[in-house]
């Protein structure tokens, strides 16, 4: 090599270095991050030709960077988002409109949710409080347990075993349910009231109603719904769901409800 | 086993006086059990110039309903033998007439007007050996001086003839706090009544849940939880003054209240810092001390009266049972064991006996504080919870569902005598038995 081929190439790889000396690491994160947003509303089917432009720029975003071309990989990669983004409107747009019904959706407790069937589910995107207002006043059911607040029948109650205030199986996926449409509306705050069935010492039965609401409140805040969000109270025995006696009114009144504040 | 509880002898059934005496002091022998009940006349009182008759037999009546709910005395039927026994002074008992009628004892009073009230005497007398029993303190008779109202007079003496025939007062003239649940409401209010059944009012009218009241000491405040500012909270009620504090209203439940034997503090179960635990609180309401630290259910607290150990309820095994510990929290021990779960624990004034109900057989029981001695205090009808001691110790008040809603029952720990108290439509629960308020 020549002294001036040996300079040539240490500039060059010099300007290489100066335009972009490593991979665009942050563009293609806010890329993934666009694409699975995208993803998880349900653009896969509601928006498929903009999401499946989304995932191919996303894959050549990847190869460029393989490549070590960085500048274009950066560009790629920022396109990428830009796509999703896109990708994700028309997908909720669509759904909103009741255009379009996910066949998947990729979070567990959305799958739960799509799997019970109810087509006005929104996944990841939420609801104006104008709407939330509107939608509660057409499905309240009642008052909560001292006359305040709204019971809705999209807020399902969680069932429990005598004397125990664990939550699995059906009472969690009911949970699962009532946190998803949380999710939907973040303008939305809620009290779970625990309660128990007549059986037992008053007492005993208020700290375990309490026990009951603070473990759904638990459950909903590991599903991502803000503490803040919750607040919790117990009536024990005391406000039974069904006045009779008996197994048959007691499983109805070992309970967690959710009333909107 | 000694028999710890003492009723009158049998000495009836062997034609023997039940009370005999001494050089000058009536010797009741009240330590062997018996079944078997002293039968006394209770006529209607000799009334003076302008006394309404209708008020003289209502104040035999209500003392006859005080010895028949003592289970220590039954009262025979006195309206077929009361035309004879007319012209019958307090100095000339009819006592052949009353022994024929089946008593064995007899309480004459008298009833006049005195000033805007009532002025009555009362004498007990042995119709057999046809003498007037000389009562506690050495006087042959009570006078009282009373209001409009003849009750507080006729209490009174039915706890002289208790003080008299087991040593200790009666639990006559007390008043029971409850809660109460109109029917087809899930709304409960406070209400008070007079251990007789009447003199029913309510203590809060807020139409919000009330819940658990405890009484101080001196009968002059109430504790108790309630729903009104939408959380459980606890009040301090003053009784004279109608007012009302607020006693704690930390975040979660605050339930449970119960005063020490001093009346400075409450103790309290709060669920503030995570779940319930058991607290002492100043009576305006500052944190005095935490005497629980457990992940458990731990709740209703009771005190000895003397003040230094607590029974109290927690789930820590796993189920609730009842547990003892030290003033300050240490040395805590399980008391319990039947059955899985055993609950409302209550310290009975004397200091020998906790009542708790049992789940497991819908019973009250009763058991020492060591734990070596037990007995069920109800026979399994209905469910049958949250026992509350009378002032004497003798009898508990207790909820029971035995005739198809909850109603307030009292027991007689030492005979098994069963007294109906309440009987409203709805439901009546968590009775507090107060303290005596006319000494």
């Amino acid at each position: 090599m020549t002294r001036v081929a040996k300079l040539g190439f240490v500039l060059i790889v010099g300007a290489v270095m100066l335009a972009c000396a490593s991979a665009p690491v942050d563009e293609i994160a806010q890329a993934e991050n666009a694409l699975r947003a995208a993803r998880d509303s349900g653009a896969r089917d509601c928006a498929p030709r903009s999401f499946r432009s989304a995932e191919e720029m996303m894959a050549r975003a990847y190869r460029l960077s393989d490549e070590k071309e960085y500048d274009e990989a950066k560009k790629t990669a920022e396109t990428t988002r830009e796509l999703a983004e896109v990708a994700k409107n028309e997908s909720d747009k669509a759904r909103a409109a009741g255009r379009c019904k996910p066949a998947e959706v990729t979070d567990s407790v959305e799958d739960d949710a799509a799997a019970s069937g109810d087509g006005a589910r929104l996944g990841g995107a939420t609801l104006s409080e104008a709407d939330v207002r509107e939608e509660i006043a057409r499905i309240q059911t009642g008052e909560g347990s001292l006359g305040e607040g709204t019971r809705v029948t999209a807020l399902k109650p969680v069932y429990f075993n005598f004397d125990d205030s664990g939550v699995s199986g059906e009472a969690l996926q009911t949970i699962q349910e009532n946190a998803e449409w949380l999710e939907q509306r973040p303008t939305v705050k809620v009290q779970v009231e625990g309660h128990t069935d007549e059986r037992g010492t008053a007492e005993y039965n208020l700290a375990l109603g309490e026990r009951r609401a603070k473990a759904v409140r638990d459950a909903l805040t590991r599903l991502g719904i803000a503490v803040d969000r919750i607040s919790v109270i117990s009536y024990g025995e005391e406000a039974p769901a069904n006045l009779g006696t008996g197994e048959a009114s007691w499983k109805e009144n070992r309970r967690a409800e959710f009333v909107i504040q | 086993m000694r028999i710890l509880f003492a009723v009158l002898t049998a000495a009836i059934a062997l034609g023997m006086p039940a009370v005999s005496r001494g050089d000058d002091k009536v010797v009741i022998d009240i330590n062997r059990a018996t079944e078997r009940k002293m039968s006394v006349a209770v006529p209607t009182l000799i009334a003076g110039p302008g006394v309404d008759a209708g008020i003289a037999r209502k104040a035999a009546e209500l003392l006859a309903w005080d010895l028949n709910f003592s289970g220590v005395f039954s009262t025979i039927n006195t309206a077929p033998w009361e035309p004879q026994a007319a012209g019958e002074t307090l100095d000339s008992p009819a006592y052949k007439l009353w022994r024929t009628g089946g008593a064995i004892m007899l309480v004459r009073g008298t009833i006049e007007r005195r000033g805007e009230g009532y002025g009555l005497e009362f004498r007990l007398y042995d119709t057999v050996q046809e003498k007037v029993i000389g009562l506690p303190g050495g006087a042959i008779g009570k006078r009282y001086q009373v209001g409009k109202d003849a009750a507080p007079a006729v209490h009174a003496f039915a706890n002289v003839i208790m003080e008299l025939v087991t040593r200790n007062s009666g639990p006559f003239g007390t008043r029971i706090a409850f809660e109460y649940r109109k029917p087809k409401t899930t709304r409960k209010d406070l209400w008070v009544v007079n251990l007789d059944g009447s003199g029913l009012t309510p203590l809060t009218q807020n139409n919000m849940l009330n819940l658990g009241p405890a009484w101080s000491p001196d009968g002059r405040h109430l504790a108790y939880t309630s729903y009104k500012r939408r959380n459980p909270d606890l009040f301090l009620m003053d009784l004279s003054r109608g007012t009302d504090a607020v006693l704690s209203a930390r975040e979660g439940s605050n339930t449970g209240p119960t005063f020490t034997p001093d009346g400075k503090h409450v103790a309290a179960a709060l669920s503030y810092q995570g779940n319930s635990e058991i607290y002492l609180l100043t009576l305006d309401g500052k944190i005095a001390e935490r005497l629980t630290n457990n992940q458990a259910i731990d709740i209703q607290p009771t005190f000895s009266p003397d003040g230094q150990k607590i029974a109290f309820t927690s789930d820590r095994i796993g189920n609730p049972n009842v547990f003892l510990m030290d003033r300050d929290g240490s040395n805590v021990q399980r008391l319990t064991f039947n059955g899985k779960y055993n609950a409302s624990p209550a310290w009975s004034p004397t200091g020998k006996w906790i009542a708790y109900a049992s789940r497991d057989d819908g019973n009250i029981w009763i058991i020492s504080p060591d734990g070596e001695e037990s007995r069920r205090i109800t026979n399994g009808e209905g469910s049958n919870e949250d026992p509350s001691w009378s002032p004497d110790g003798r009898y508990v008040v207790f909820s029971s569902n035995r005739s198809g809603t909850y109603d307030l029952w009292a027991a007689d720990i030492i005979t098994g005598t069963v007294t109906r108290i309440t009987n409203l439509p709805g439901d009546e629960r968590r009775p507090a038995w107060g303290p005596y308020y006319i000494k």
